[in-house]
């Protein structure tokens, strides 16, 4: 089950909040959707929920036209909204079983009883939505979109607001789900991109900027940096010399921290010539490249 | 459209506001019949419910808005609406479970009244000297009254931004479809027998033939497409806002 965006151009008056977006989003994945604020995130993620109308493009999940099959369509999408809005009055199991009729899910108690403990609910299931913590919140909020066991979720900003503990304990339940279904989730933390997400869609100014695939992000741009802990002084003129090694840097007598384009072949190459030097290397560790830069670099045009 | 149903039916009884239109409704209205001197009923030679018939409309125009005002413009606001236009249900759903559930309300609130007509019932000289006909058309009147001014306050909220100006849009919506049209027909502009043609564009004019007792099958398919009018112009407000 895929998700494919093409050529949406959404205006709000006379402003084009999209502009032609086109990407793709695979099952069993989770696909980041990344940009600065005012970009189309939100607007993206209410015209494939269906409920906003785009001028032009299309969206299909599996070939079904989204736009043309509305209320199927619907029925195949779980959509969380970026606030999370809920029925304050309601209690849990009560507000779940209300949200799910019109999916009409079959034995919709069992499912609601389910989905409960799925999303850790089971000791507040008798509280007022009201009288919920925010992560808790968002866990009903999750809850809802699963109803009707939707092959695609589309979250938008989930863990915004959330405190560290919480932040975690949403993000695991996100990285379970996404084993079986199709999650795109749209997101301004970066370090949330590389903890949660496969693939990450950077979109500016209504436009596809970058696909990137997550693993290869810090590679791709320019060197690799690894930081080198030596038993002893080490002198830098020695490693200067190594054609594997691009840039170097003192950091303390005993560490140093390279740049190199091959991260493998510059690991080799330095421990080799601290066993030659008879220099023993205590650590190594590759410092991963600042998500941030890349994020400024993409966007900033 | 059974969900929305029954969780604003819930909401009502559960938050004041239901509670609090009933309330004013039936205080009002036996304040009026009871112990005001002016139109108390006790004091009457005549054994009628024209007072409260000649009231309700009235205190309808400001309660009916009251209820209906939160239906759309909240869950606007709060995003809610957002959620449930992206499930599976045609906005026709939607907004038919609203105004079914703002109906019963003011139906429930009407329930209680039957008690006056018991009261009046026991007043008579002989007992039972009352004209029951003409008061059972009346609550069809009134209740058919209460089912277009409800749809008037739904559409209010679907236009309005926010809570407040639904009410107000509402109230005077339902000001304008009762009382408006019949004061419109006194106009020196208006000329030959096209006075009672826009009087009959009021709810007033319906509404007094059925209070008389006779049901005519026109003025039950007035109000009916009243409503259905609201309606439509309900969904389409909703649908023009996804755009």
């Amino acid at each position: 089950m895929s998700v494919v965006v093409k050529d949406l151009v959404k205006y709000y008056g006379d402003n084009k909040a999209l502009n032609g977006l086109c990407f793709e989003a695979e099952k069993g994945s989770i696909t980041g959707f990344l940009g600065p604020n005012g970009a189309g995130k939100t607007t993206t993620m209410k015209i494939i929920s269906g409920y906003l109308i785009a001028d032009q493009g299309a969206v299909t999940i599996n070939g079904l036209n989204l736009f043309e099959e509305p209320i199927q369509g619907r029925r195949k999408i779980g959509y969380l909204p970026e606030n999370n809005p809920l029925y304050p009055a309601l209690y849990v199991p009560e507000y779940l079983r209300s949200m799910g009729k019109p999916y009409k899910v079959t034995q919709l108690e069992k499912r609601v009883k389910f989905l409960i403990e799925r999303v850790g609910l089971a000791e507040h299931q008798h509280k007022k939505i009201g009288a919920l913590s925010k992560g808790l919140k968002q866990r009903v909020g999750l809850a809802r979109t699963l109803l009707h066991d939707p092959e695609i979720l589309i979250l938008d900003e989930p863990t915004t607001g959330l405190d560290p503990n919480q932040l975690v304990e949403i993000r695991n339940l996100i990285v379970e789900l996404g084993q079986e279904k199709t999650i795109i989730l749209s997101t301004h933390i970066m370090q949330e991109i590389q903890a949660i997400c496969q693939k990450a869609v950077v979109i500016s100014q209504g436009k596809l900027v970058a696909n990137l695939n997550v693993n290869e992000l810090h590679t791709q741009n320019s060197l690799t940096h690894i930081e080198f802990e030596f038993a002893n002084p080490i002198h830098l003129k020695i490693l200067k010399n190594l054609p594997e090694i691009d840039d170097i840097q003192e950091i303390s007598k005993t560490v140093v921290k390279v740049g190199a384009t091959d991260e493998r072949k510059a690991k080799i190459a330095v421990f080799n010539a601290a066993f030659q030097l008879n220099n023993p290397l205590l650590n190594i560790q590759t410092i991963q490249t600042n998500m941030e830069k890349v994020f400024q670099e993409l966007t900033q045009k | 459209m059974k969900s929305i149903f029954e969780r604003e039916i819930k909401h009502f009884f559960e938050s004041t506001i239901g509670m609090m239109v009933v309330g004013v409704f039936l205080l009002t209205t036996s304040l009026f019949l009871f112990v005001f001197p002016d139109t108390s009923i006790l004091t009457s030679p005549y054994v009628s419910l024209d007072v409260f018939f000649d009231l309700a409309p009235s205190l309808f125009i400001f309660l009916i808005p009251a209820i209906t005002m939160r239906s759309i413009a909240e869950e606007r606001q709060d995003g809610t609406l957002e959620v449930l236009l992206t499930q599976p249900i045609r906005p026709r759903d939607l907004i038919l479970g609203k105004l079914l559930a703002c109906w019963t309300l003011v139906v429930i609130a009407l329930a209680p009244t039957v008690a006056y007509y018991i009261t009046l019932y026991q007043l008579g000289d002989p007992v039972g000297n009352i004209d029951s006909g003409a008061i059972l058309g009346s609550y069809m009147g009134l209740i058919l009254l209460a089912g277009a001014y409800s749809a008037i306050g739904v559409f209010a909220s679907a236009i309005a931004d926010n809570q407040i100006g639904a009410f107000i849009v509402g109230a005077f919506l339902a000001f304008l479809f009762f009382y408006g049209f019949f004061y419109f027909s006194l106009l020196p502009i208006v000329v030959g027998r096209l006075d009672e043609f826009i009087q009959m564009l009021g709810m007033d004019y319906h509404y007094r033939s059925i209070s008389r007792g006779v049901v005519d099958f026109r003025d039950i398919l007035y109000f009916f497409s009243t409503m259905l009018f609201f309606v439509f112009a309900t969904i389409l407000t909703v649908e023009k806002r996804k755009q």
